[in-house]
């Protein structure tokens, strides 16, 4: 398994590389009015308009810091065709993180935290995967596809009407 | 001024703070730890010092410049693109499909065999153990031979093995430029000149780095050879 890993505050995490689209710079996303301080709105990814979620946000309730090496993670994944009513589309997701500089190549699990009680935060819960000890250091593996309720995932990415187009256009 | 930088299992000590620059090696290459890091791209010092260069804010209008470049469409991925090796034969440039490829290794003694060596059959060749006929491409491709220069005063010669259904061949060419991608758009049909002459094993050309590339067909190129040797 491979992994790309980044920081949140002083911590080590990893997303599994094989959800990974892209890493880009960290840039300026559109602010959605209402919706939780971890989204941190709407970008261009080539073309099509994504949510980026603030990790720094959503798991210690921080910004994150702003620096050359803050990136955003670019992850796609299908949710299935009952969850979302999209069909089965693919879904991307921009997710900014602290330090994204590394890949690393892990074989062996070692701690499962599936079951781990998150009282604060219930969604995120399934979402926080793995522990693994990856070359002195305890990192996190965060499971993108849980990151978001399904509820706010599915307002965010949903296909616009395929008529958007000509009502703007009647204006 | 020093900095500890710990690894797995050591530590490196960097003897000044762009030590890479001074004994690494865009430096006079003395630094120690050259013997086991290789390159100071390997050494846990260089990526320390990476590290704290991204570790600061993004400079003006950066990330206004990356906002415009990510908004851009994805360009369609060339599904038909294919896969060639590219070489060089005297003065031609040729490309075979990776997928025939076995090998790439230095030229080496071929042992002529009495009485088959020929324009098209140079001899056998020693490949690890196994030994291989080896033909002359350009006897193959009726082109101009090469100047007959021994193998080891061209630096950049090299043995090529191909296969293809269970047999394999080697041929020496002047020069390989590597692997690349060919997308299927950019191929250009042989001028009928080319492809009316010897050198039928020709189906396309394209261009690469200012030069133009001719694409073999492996079955063309090596069915035929097996007509020839065995004739």
């Amino acid at each position: 398994m491979q992994l790309l890993t980044f920081t949140i505050g002083a911590e080590d995490y990893a997303i599994e590389s094989r959800r990974v689209v892209e890493v880009v710079p960290f840039v300026a996303a559109r602010p959605i009015p209402r919706t939780p301080d971890f989204i941190r709105g709407i970008f261009t990814h080539r073309g099509r308009l994504i949510p980026l979620v603030d990790l720094g946000w959503l798991l210690i309730d921080r910004p994150l810091r702003e620096t050359l090496s803050t990136r955003v993670i670019v992850v796609e994944f299908s949710l299935g065709p009952c969850s979302i009513g999209t069909g089965d589309q693919r879904i991307r997701l921009g997710v900014a993180a602290e330090n994204v500089v590394s890949l690393c190549s892990i074989v062996e699990i070692e701690t499962s935290l599936s079951a781990l009680p998150t009282p604060d935060a219930p969604a995120l819960a399934p979402a926080l995967g793995r522990l693994l000890r990856i070359g002195g250091r305890t990192v996190q593996v965060l499971d993108v596809e849980r990151l978001l309720p399904v509820a706010l995932l599915a307002g965010l990415v949903a296909p616009a009407p395929a008529s958007t187009r000509d009502q703007s256009a009647s204006y | 001024m020093s900095h500890d930088i710990a690894t797995e299992d050591r530590q490196v000590v960097a003897p000044m703070a762009d030590c890479w620059r001074h004994v690494g090696v865009t430096g006079d290459r003395s630094c120690p730890e050259l013997k086991t890091f290789i390159h100071c791209r390997n050494c846990p010092v260089l990526s320390a010092a990476a590290r704290r260069f991204f570790d600061r804010p993004a400079p003006a209008g950066y990330l206004e410049s990356w906002r415009e470049i990510l908004e851009q469409p994805e360009v369609a991925v060339d599904a038909d693109a294919r896969s060639v090796l590219i070489f060089r034969l005297g003065t031609e440039w040729l490309a075979l499909p990776t997928a025939v490829v076995v090998e790439v290794t230095p030229p080496r003694q071929v042992h002529r065999l009495p009485h088959r060596s020929g324009p098209v059959l140079a001899g056998i060749v020693n490949i690890r153990g196994q030994l291989q006929l080896c033909v002359r491409l350009e006897g193959v491709l009726g082109l101009d031979a090469p100047a007959t220069e021994p193998p080891s005063a061209v630096p950049s010669a090299r043995l090529l093995v191909v296969e293809r259904t269970a047999a394999r061949w080697a041929f020496r060419v002047d020069e390989v430029a590597g692997v690349d991608r060919v997308p299927g758009r950019s191929l250009r049909d042989v001028p009928a000149t080319v492809s009316g002459a010897d050198t039928r094993a020709t189906v396309a050309l394209f261009a690469w780095q200012d030069r133009t590339v001719g694409l073999l067909d492996e079955a063309r190129l090596l069915d035929g050879l097996q007509r020839r040797i065995s004739g």
